[in-house]
């Protein structure tokens, strides 16, 4: 009434493992091989460089200049 | 890659009547800012940039701003890389003033902008807007990461400028004589 399986050592012999052998071999493949991964980089190199101005003033003092004006006059008067 | 010399460095007064960058001559004591100028300041110290304190002035401790230009004019296609503005203490000769210097906030233009390249002052007597921070003289070159007494300018390309401001301070407690100072570059050459 029950159609049962074979037994499993003829049933594992019969299908399973011609069935694996033939999916390993035909549908299962699987291969590794070697990847190479690279990033290249390049920079460049920078010199130092310094450049400048220069500048100048004079500062004048006013009381300097008082002082000169006072001794002109005395002069002027003793003549 | 050919490096930058410093010849190809230009340093300019401004032209705060002109429209556009590098169309007008600038002057010694009125390098008011707003745009480059044509004019290179001059190799001969005396007056090039500040005119002399007069007697007057000097007993008033007057405070006195003027604009310098920076422009690369290098023919190499290199741009001046990190380029940091700094006043070597060790320039600076003669007493009666005191000196700073401050970037302005324009930034870096082409040389030809129209748009202002730097801020307008109507009198030299007049502090820049929005120039905020001021350097003075180092011993030390300012270097990375602080650039302490630095102004630290950017990557100014081919072609391209961007203004400093001197603050110049006369002080009457001192005795004053012919005073001199360098404004020096730092940068590197790149493209």
């Amino acid at each position: 009434m029950f159609n049962r399986p074979p037994a499993p050592s003829l049933y594992a012999s019969r299908i399973i493992w011609p069935l694996q052998t033939f999916l390993n071999k035909y549908i299962f493949q699987t291969t590794t091989s070697l990847v190479t991964v690279s990033v290249t980089l390049a920079y460049n190199i920078q010199e130092s460089v310094n450049a400048s101005i220069t500048t100048s003033y004079n500062i004048g003092n006013p009381i300097s200049s008082q002082i000169r004006q006072t001794s002109q006059d005395r002069m002027d008067f003793a003549y | 890659m050919t490096a930058i010399v410093p010849s190809d460095i230009l340093f300019k007064l401004s032209a705060p009547n002109a429209n556009a960058g590098n169309s007008q001559a600038g002057y010694p004591g009125t390098s008011w800012g707003g745009y480059l100028s044509t004019s290179v300041i001059s190799a001969i110290t005396l007056d090039n940039i500040f005119t002399d304190i007069t007697g007057p002035e000097f007993a008033a401790n007057q405070v006195d701003y003027a604009c310098v230009f920076i422009q690369n004019n290098t023919a190499s296609n290199n741009s001046m890389m990190n380029t940091v503005a700094w006043i070597p203490l060790s320039s600076v000769t003669g007493s009666g003033s005191t000196i700073a210097m401050g970037a302005d906030p324009a930034g870096i233009s082409g040389i030809t902008s129209s748009t202002p390249q730097a801020a307008i002052i109507q009198s030299a007597i007049l502090p820049p807007t929005g120039v905020n921070t001021w350097v003075v003289p180092t011993s030390s070159t300012p270097s990375s990461p602080s650039y302490t007494n630095g102004l630290v300018l950017g990557n100014i390309a081919p072609t391209q400028c961007v203004a400093v401001w001197l603050q110049r301070t006369a002080v009457s407690s001192s005795v004053p004589s012919l005073t001199s100072f360098q404004i020096m570059l730092s940068f590197s050459t790149g493209s």
